[in-house]
Order: structure tokens, then sequence, then C-alpha cells
């Protein structure tokens, strides 16, 4: 068995957000597959800037308002 | 099992021309000098067999990072592997071939099977792991151990190793996937997400004590004012605002500036414009109001005839003082008359004693030619008159004592007369000259004087007469008028002023206005920012804070999973290799202190990658006294243990080893070579070395019959120069 079967049934046994953490680790193995290390890296990393830029914008937002 | 039969390498790696090895002994050694293309030639079996997840990142061997699959001076580039194998139902074929254009990673894959299908592309991608059941993972624990892989446990760093054994066991895609989780950091990000929302809620609560504050202070104000609280809200200031509006039109009347239209506010967000317009309005209106400006025209005019009636003054002075000098000089001098006359006679007494100088001048010099002549005349002659020749026995000396005495001295005389009157007509033509000086500067005083009577004359709105009419007394008067105007026009003003900037008045009313209105802005500020918490963006805010650490979680999750598997794959694999290991490792190293080994893995906390450490047989931690070689020993162990483990399930009936020698001495040489005479036993084995001692070994012990082909050399141009022995 592959590392990925193997850790999707990892995680399933964790019971929680089950399909949203396989779609995660679907997305990090693509990201190694095509790019290693790093990959998964810009891939995480590309996931929280996109909320940190939304986050940011309201930020700037209300700091206006205040 | 798939037995490796034939392998054809045209362009691959340092392999320029095509050459061909045949596998057709149960033991086969690549032998010669580094750099020869040995370890390609095995390479090669992998590239063919797994292509693109061989080389790069993927592959999780760091030395294929910048790996090339083309060699360099193929004539077009192209690259051609093809392995051949013999299976349970015959021959197989798989040929991966790479075009010029492409140095590293692509290709096409061809696979032949027994009955002669021929498949392609994305056919021959699919069958191929279905046909040998193997990922090129397991090839690298089962099949083939790479020399990067022996030589990077070679090392006494203990994290390096940890990643030198994962490796051996297969793990390095764990171990890379956790890096690149690691790298992300995005408990990072969130700390930083948290932080930013912490500083907005402190921003926010520092903003309603700045506004508590100034809520404060203007209610403080206005208590000084005199207003009272009910008086500080919406209502009662439009209500104050409609009271000052009536204020402003009133005084408009009484300024006489009837026209100016005044309008009350009628909604509070009116009232900042209505204050600020108020307060222009009252400029503008003070400024209009005639009054006002007949005040300023008076104090205009004041200022002028003060300034011109000073100029005039001091001009009538200078004519003053020039006329008394000019009178003292007449009365010490005498006018021009009487220094006129005094010139003549100090002239004509001049004239008479140059007349008189001149006739001594005639006799003196007749008395001098007689002296002369008596000196020159003989003895006889000079006793005797020259002109009637008597006798004058004195005469000589005579002549000579009047000229010394008499003459000279009247000639001296007489010409000093004459230089002291010279003098005093000297003296007299300079009183002259200053009398003429100041009677002109009479004369110009006088002019100027009589210049600002034009000037008097327009500032006053008359004519001046000069002789008649008397500028100063006139501008006085005027000057006085003015004073009187400027009094009563100040006291009609000033009680007007009274209704704008005295106590009470419109000012005072605008200034609590203000405060009134200072407060209620301050209070609205201070509720908006107490119910941005309730607001969409907050909300907002706070949905992607969630999400964030929804994220962050199951990043966690997955890399705790991740961990977990990696540590118990690693502990599957050890435990399977079990035994072998212990026993392979133990005749191997033949360490005095070591029966057996034993290897544990655990997991490390910080980082979630597995930990790995040894012990004896008898618990003891051999780390300390494991040498170069005795690593070497271990990952051969393992390498062994895992293949010896895999057993018939194993899809390969091979084993490649590359450089299994590396920091061994002779003797554990010797005795490696024992362990391969029994692993021939169970499995071919394909043996890459440069070390011509193990060559000599494995040639003189290993009882099964063996291949060599020697790579003798290699150039650029030709690839390696191979030669079967």
């Amino acid at each position: 068995m592959g590392y990925e079967q193997r850790l999707e049934e990892q995680v399933r046994a964790s019971g929680r957000r089950t399909e949203e953490r396989l779609a995660l680790w679907e997305t990090i193995v693509s990201s190694f597959q095509s790019s290693g290390a790093e990959g998964v890296q810009d891939e995480l990393a590309k996931r929280m800037s996109h909320l940190r830029r939304r986050f940011d914008a309201l930020v700037v937002k209300l700091e206006d308002m205040l | 099992m798939f037995h490796l039969t034939r392998l054809t390498i045209n362009g691959f790696r340092g392999f320029t021309d095509e050459r061909v090895f045949t596998f057709d002994e149960p033991v086969v050694l690549l032998v010669g000098e580094n750099h020869r293309g040995k370890s390609s030639a095995l390479n090669a079996v992998e590239w063919c067999l797994f292509g693109d997840d061989c080389v790069g990142k993927k592959s999780g061997i760091r030395e294929r990072l910048d790996w090339e699959v083309a060699n360099r001076q193929a004539a077009d580039g192209a690259v051609a592997v093809e392995a051949q194998f013999s299976g349970p139902d015959g021959s197989y074929s798989v040929r991966r071939e790479l075009d010029g254009s492409k140095r590293r990673s692509g290709g096409t894959l061809m696979v032949v099977l027994p009955d002669g299908t021929r498949l392609q592309g994305e056919a021959a991608a699919g069958r191929l792991p279905a046909l040998f059941r193997t990922s090129f993972r397991d090839f690298m624990t089962t099949v083939y151990q790479h020399q990067e892989t022996v030589r990077a446990i070679l090392t006494n760093e203990a994290r390096e190793r940890n990643d030198a054994i994962d490796r051996l066991l297969g793990l390095s895609e764990y171990r890379e996937l956790l890096r690149g989780i690691r790298l992300a950091d995005v408990e990072k990000g969130q700390r930083s997400m948290e932080g930013a929302f912490e500083g907005l809620r402190i921003r926010a609560e520092q903003s309603i004590r700045t506004f508590e504050n100034l809520i404060r202070e203007e209610k403080a104000k206005a208590m000084a004012q005199g207003l009272r609280p009910e008086e500080i809200t919406e209502q009662a200031a439009l209500s104050m605002a409609g009271e000052i509006a009536e204020a402003i039109r009133s005084l408009a009347r009484d300024l006489e500036v009837p026209e100016l239209q005044v309008a009350s506010p009628q909604r509070y967000e009116e009232i900042e414009t209505f204050r600020q317009w108020a307060k222009d309005q009252l400029d503008s209106l003070w400024a209009q109001a005639p009054d006002v400006v007949r005040q300023e025209a008076l104090a205009k005019k004041q200022q002028e005839l003060g300034k011109l009636s000073g100029q005039y003054e001091a001009t009538r002075e200078r004519e003053a003082q020039a006329r008394q000098e000019l009178e003292t000089f007449i009365r010490q001098n005498g006018d021009a008359t009487a220094l006129a006359q005094r010139l003549r006679e100090r002239k004509g007494k001049v004239d008479e004693l140059d007349t008189r100088i001149r006739e001594m001048d005639k006799r003196a010099g007749l008395v001098r030619e007689a002296v002369e002549y008596l000196k020159t005349a003989a003895p006889d002659a000079a006793s005797r008159c020259p002109l009637c020749g008597s006798q004058a026995p004195q005469l000589l000396a005579h002549l000579e004592s009047e000229w010394e005495q008499t003459l000279s001295q009247e000639i001296e005389e007489l010409a000093r007369q004459r230089e002291t009157h010279a003098f005093q007509i000297d003296g007299i033509q300079s009183l002259r000259t200053q009398l003429e000086k100041l009677e002109k500067g009479v004369r110009d005083a006088a002019s100027e004087v009589a210049g600002w009577l034009g000037q008097v004359g327009r500032a006053l709105g008359r004519e001046i007469v000069g002789r008649v009419d008397d500028p100063a007394a006139l501008m006085r008067a005027r000057l006085a008028e003015i004073d009187a105007d400027l009094e009563r026009i100040g006291k009609a003003i000033e009680q007007k002023r009274q209704r704008i900037s005295g106590s009470g008045g419109i000012y005072d009313q605008l200034a609590k206005l203000r405060t009134i209105d200072e407060i209620i802005r301050y209070e609205q500020k201070r509720r908006f920012v107490e119910r941005i918490w309730e607001s969409p963006e907050v909300a907002q805010l706070n949905e992607l804070r969630g999400e964030a650490a929804q994220l962050v979680e199951d990043v966690q999750v997955i890399r705790s999973s991740l961990a977990t598997v990696s540590r118990e794959e690693a502990q599957d694999k050890i435990q399977a290799a079990g035994a072998s290991l212990s026993e392979y490792f133990r005749r191997m190293a033949d360490h005095p202190a070591i029966s057996g080994l034993m290897i544990e893995v655990t997991e490390d906390v910080r980082s979630g990658l597995n930990s790995y450490s040894f012990k004896t047989t008898d618990g003891a931690d051999p780390t300390p006294i494991l040498s170069q070689g005795d690593f070497n020993c271990l990952a051969l162990s393992i390498f062994l243990g895992l293949a010896r483990a895999a057993g018939e399930a194993q899809p390969f009936g091979f084993l490649m080893l590359d450089d299994p020698a590396q920091s061994l001495g002779s003797a554990t040489k010797r005795r490696l070579v024992g362990v391969l005479e029994d692993v021939a036993s169970w499995r071919k084995v394909i043996i890459a070395t440069p070390d011509d001692e193990l060559r000599k070994l494995l040639m003189a012990n290993v009882t099964k019959s063996k291949a060599v082909y020697d790579f003798v050399d290699w150039t650029e141009q030709g690839g390696p120069k191979v030669v079967r022995v």
C-alpha cells in the first residue's frame, strides 16, 4: 500500500472533517508529486496567504472605520 | 519473478553510443575506476522502469535534484534504454525513450509482452505497475541499493543518519512531505492573524477610551460654560442654532446690512456647517458695517495727516535754522555789500604798495650799479661822484651802507605789508563764499516749505495760500476733529461689538453650540466603535480566523498522521527485516562488542520525523562505538534484510548493489563477500564497484558463476568503453 492510501486510512480514523482533510491531503500529494517538499510548502503557504490577504483587507477597512 | 536478462543503453547520462549488457550469470560484476559509467548502467534500469519517478525532487534522493537524463554529446540528444526480463510467461521488454528536446523528464514508454502485444504511451504506463507490482520506493529498498544511500548513512549527524535510514527503508516521501509541511509553517500564519486581530481589538479599546476622555473634557467645559445636561441634546443644539441665527439677523439690521440671508439648520447634521457659516458671516457683517467702514477711513486719514504734519514741521524747522545761521553770519562778518567794500579797500592798498615797491626797486637798482662801478673803478675814481666828478672820499661806503641799511629794509617792510593785505583779501573772499552758501540754504529751505503746501492742501481737501494760511494749524485743527469723530463712532461700535464678543454674545453662544456638538459627535463615535464588533466585517474576520484555525488543525492532523504512518511502516519493515538484519550485521561487522543489532524507531516530537536508535541484543547503545564501516554494514544489512524478508513476494529476482564496499576494511570486505555468497543463493546479484580488492574477493570466493563487465575507460565523445571479461 502506498503512502497515499496509508494516510487516507489514518485521516479517516481521526473522525472529524474527513472529507475536507482528505481533499487537503489530495492537494498536498499532488503538489508533492509535481514539485516535492517545496511544492507542499508553496501550496500550504498559498492557502494561508489567501486567507491572510482577505483578513488583512478587512483589518484595514476596520482600522479606517476606527 | 522477473529476472533482468539484457540491458541496452543509448544516450543515457554518460553513455554516448549504444552499449549492451547481458545478465546471463547468477552474479554480474560491473567493475572499473570511478566516473566510467557503472552506476549509470544501474540507473538506466531504474529509469527504464520508473521514468520521472527516479529523477529530480520526486525521487527523494537529494543527489538527483539536477540530474540530467540525456547525454550531452549524443548526436540528436535522444535517449533510449531497453530492459528485457524473463518472467513467468516468457520474455518481457520495456523500452523508454526521450527525444532530443528534453534533457531531464518526460519520454515515451513501450512494453512488449511475451505474446508479442505491444503497448505504448498511456497503455504501457498503466500496465507496467500492474505487471511488476513494485513502486520506485519499493525498488529502492528491496532491489537497488544506491551508493548515495550508503554514503548518506556514513555521517556523524544523527539527523542526517535518520534521513539516510528513512531512505533505506523507502520512507523518503514521508520525510519530504513532513519537511514541506514544516517549511510552510501554517501555525505562524495563524499566529500572525491572531496578532493582527488582537491589535485591532486593542486599537478599538484605545479608541473608546480616547472618546470617553474627550467627552469628559467637553462636559467639564460645558459645565463651565453654564450648560445643563438636558441642553446637551440634538434638539437643544438645533434650538440654540436658531437663536444664534436670529441674533445675527438682528445684528445685521442694526449694522445696516439688511440684505444678509440667514438660514437656521433644520437637521442636526447641518450644525457643523452652520457653525462655520455663522463665524464667517459675523466677520463679513462686521467688515461691511457703515460705522466700521467710517471708523477705518477716519483712522487712515488720522494716520496720513499725522505723518504729513510731522514732515511739514520738520521742514519749517530746517528753514528757520537756515535763516538763523545767515543772520548770525551777517552780524559777525557783515553782509555782501560790506564784504565787497572791504575787499575793494584791501585791493587798493595792495596796488599802492606794489607801486612803492617798484619805485624802491628802481632806486635799489641804481645804487647797486653805482656800487659795482665804484668797486671796479680805479682807486682815484672810486672817491669821486660818477655823475658830477666832485670829490666824495666815502661814496662807496656810503652807498653800500645806504643799500644794506636803508633800502633793503624799506623794501622788506613794503613786501611784508603787501603780504598782510593779500592774506586779508583771501579771508574776505572765503567769507563771501560762505555767505553765498548760507543764502542758498535759506532759499532751498523756503522752497521745500512751499512744496509741502500742495500736499497739505490735498490732504485737507482745500487750497492753501502761502503767507495767508498756516498749514500746521489747519492740520492740527483737522486732527482734532478726527479724534472727536473716532471717539463718537468707537462708542457706538463698541456697543454692537459687545453683542458679538461680549459676555453672552453671539460668540459665546457659538462656543456653547460647539461644545454641545463635540460631545454629541464623540458619543456617536464611541457608540460606533463599540458596535463595530457587531459589524459584518468583524463577522467575516472571525470566519477567516476560524478557517485559518481549521487549516492549521487539518495540517496538524495530516502531519501527525504522516508521522504515525511513517513510524509504523518503519517498524513493520524493521521487524520484517528483523533477524536477517541482525545476522547480516553481525557477520559483516563482526564487532567484538556487538553480537547482534536491533533498530528502534520513535517519533521526534519537534519535527514528527522518524528517529532511529540502535541497541545491541543485550540492550546497550552501540552508537558511540560504531565506525563508518559499521554504518555501511548496517546499511547493507537493512537492505539485504528487507530483500530477504520480501522473499518470493518480491517481483524482481535480482538485486543491484552500487559500491557496497565504501569505508570497509579488507577483513570486512571478506565477510561481505561471504554474505553475498549466501545472497546469491536466493537472488541474482548485480554489483558495481571500483574496489579492486572487492572484485578479487568476489571472483575468488563467490562460488556462483560470474559475468564481469570491465569499464576500462570513459570519454566525453564515446562514453564508457566496456569489455566483457
